[in-house]
């Protein structure tokens, strides 16, 4: 397109990089990432002395950095995706509800809303998994859960004020049922502003994944994932900087290229929401 | 104002007590303590005396009546772990992590107001597009990556700044930097967006049309006219400011409440874990009451309207 910064494509470019790293995992890994060498333990990376057998190097058990790597963004990227998904169902879901019923279910909403924006969702997620099972699909479950309050309140106010629309008025009186109205015409019309938000959780989610994961109490040992990466390199600081660095470079370039992709998007194709 | 004042205190009380109910059920509702602490296989008599001990074999609403009204007469139940009182052990802590995040804070805002008016005042030269590109390169880097290259650079390679705990001045450096740069991105971009809003206003043009300099236009007509958004924004600061500082802690084991949640985490704390959890909930909402006040305070057209 004419006028699009360099930057745009360049982020496009390692979002795509990474996106298929992450689909293509196991093709491209050079070693099942478990796999451990304790003869080649803390090698270095290749251009810094160590063999090209392992360009980016070994961690404390000899295992392939980069093949660790490869399946740290598959674990995030897949984590990112299923909880933005499950968190924009379920917001618009509770955001329409709350639209459609008014009265009291809008008012369970509103105070919901109001108490999850009281509190930090690291804050709220470190004590849900102080008392749930450490389990893959538990930890997703709650990636779901973040964001919601944001698509709730987004769509709560967009369908309260679609509702008074022309077109919608119109299909109502033509006999439509409330579900078709809502899902086939209010909706689309309403599509926009979730797209911008999810452009936004998306990135949220990564971070607060591999924030928790690098506190220890994300996704667990043996599963590895970009956040406990950079946990267990920490220890190797002084030894093995490569082991902590590798998968930082990594999530740096991806926050940094969906943050310039998500403000581009934005501008361009929100301008009225911009306004708003 | 003071029908303002009661409702916004009322809808306060509420979120403090859904919060409470939150810390209490969620948390003594997804597994049994008893189980978590002692360990599976363990004889049942066992698990009944602890239980008997903790008063976890009562029913769960009598337990739930317990716990509001120790919470009311400040009894937040002990720590699993040593036998003390959750209270204490929390307090031990808080100054800590009270001090690491006032000093934080002061450099912070500050440093992002002032880079935000500088990007307003020279907008759309180098000055503004570099400054810019920081921000958006502090806004991308997660606070923990940033902590953890911060002190490969500084105490690894340089040596210059200690890495871990909170003896001396020298400490404070490395984890306000970690929190300080991604958060001072933050309020550049929002001051500077705000400024920039602010200066398209009609009265502002005038003064700028009379013969008022670029700067003396951002100085004294945007920014009192850009406090408004701003001060939004330090609401909406504090809760990254604490997010920010648990995971900081954790970085450069600072022993601060911060590290003390994670670690009561692993250990399934309980008492310790809601105490603290309840601690940030109501600062966060004190804080957020604060900026409804201050919101009155420096747009009177609000309280005129009788908007909330």
């Amino acid at each position: 397109m004419k006028g699009t910064p360099i930057v745009i494509y360049l982020a496009l470019g390692w979002m795509v990089v990474v996106v298929t790293v992450a689909l293509g995992a196991d093709l491209i890994s050079p070693y099942d990432y478990l796999a451990m060498d304790l003869r080649t333990r803390l090698a270095p990376l290749a251009w810094l002395g160590g063999a090209w057998l392992h360009p980016l190097g070994t961690d404390e058990l000899g295992r392939d950095v980069l093949s660790r790597l490869i399946q740290s963004t598959r674990t995030s990227i897949v984590v990112a995706i299923i909880g933005t998904a499950v968190g924009a169902c379920l917001g618009t879901g509770i955001g329409l509800a709350a639209a459609r019923y008014r009265g009291f279910v809008d008012d369970v909403v509103l105070a919901a809303i109001d108490f999850q924006a009281a509190l930090p969702f690291l804050i709220l997620a470190l004590a849900a998994l102080a008392f749930l099972d450490g389990s893959f699909v538990v930890f997703v479950a709650l990636m779901g859960v973040y964001g919601w309050e944001r698509y709730a309140r987004i769509v709560r106010a967009m369908t309260l004020s679609a509702q008074t629309r022309g077109y919608a008025i119109a299909l109502r009186v033509l006999g439509a049922s409330p579900l078709h109205l809502y899902l086939r015409h209010i909706l689309p019309n309403i599509a926009s502003a979730i797209i911008v938000n999810v452009t936004l959780t998306f990135p949220e989610i990564i971070l607060l994944e591999t924030s928790l994961s690098f506190l220890g109490i994300g996704i667990q040992p043996p599963a590895t994932s970009l956040g406990n990466m950079v946990g267990f390199g920490r220890d190797y600081l002084m030894t093995a900087w490569w082991i902590a660095v590798a998968p930082s470079v990594v999530i740096f370039l991806t926050t940094l290229s969906l943050s310039l992709l998500g403000d581009w998007l934005r501008d361009r194709f929100d301008p009225a929401l911009r306004a708003a | 104002m003071t029908a303002f004042m009661l409702r916004k205190g009322a809808r306060a009380l509420l979120t403090v007590l859904l919060l409470v109910t939150f810390a209490f059920f969620v948390l003594r509702l997804t597994g049994d303590p008893a189980v978590m602490l002692v360990g599976h296989g363990v004889p049942a008599e066992a698990l009944e005396a602890f239980r008997a001990r903790w008063g976890l074999d009562q029913p769960l609403w009598l337990q739930y009546f317990k716990y509001l009204n120790n919470l009311a007469t400040g009894d937040f139940g002990r720590s699993f772990i040593g036998d003390r009182s959750a209270w204490s052990v929390v307090m031990e802590r808080l100054p800590k992590t009270l001090m690491l995040m006032s000093v934080t804070a002061l450099v912070t805002v500050p440093l992002g107001v002032f880079i935000g008016i500088v990007t307003a005042i020279f907008r759309d030269t180098w000055i503004d597009r570099l400054l810019i590109g920081f921000s958006a390169i502090g806004l991308s880097l997660p606070v923990y990556v940033l902590g953890i290259l911060l002190i490969l650079v500084f105490s690894v390679q340089l040596s210059l700044l200690p890495s871990t705990g909170s003896g001396t001045v020298w400490h404070f450096i490395l984890p306000v930097a970690t929190m300080a740069i991604g958060d001072a991105a933050l309020f550049a971009r929002f001051a500077r967006s705000a400024l920039l809003d602010a200066l398209n206003q009609p009265f502002v043009i005038t003064a700028l049309a009379k013969g008022r300099t670029r700067i003396g236009g951002v100085l004294w007509h945007a920014l009192p006219n850009a406090a408004l958004p701003l001060v939004t924004v330090v609401g909406f600061y504090v809760g990254r400011i604490v997010a920010g500082a648990v995971i900081t802690e954790n970085v450069v084991a600072w022993p601060g409440i911060g590290s003390l949640l994670v670690l009561s985490v692993k250990n399934r704390d309980l008492a310790v874990v809601e105490t603290i959890v309840i601690l940030i909930g109501i600062s966060m909402v004190l804080a957020n009451l604060v900026v409804d006040l201050l919101h009155r305070r420096l747009d009177p057209r609000l309280a005129a309207e009788g908007q909330p």
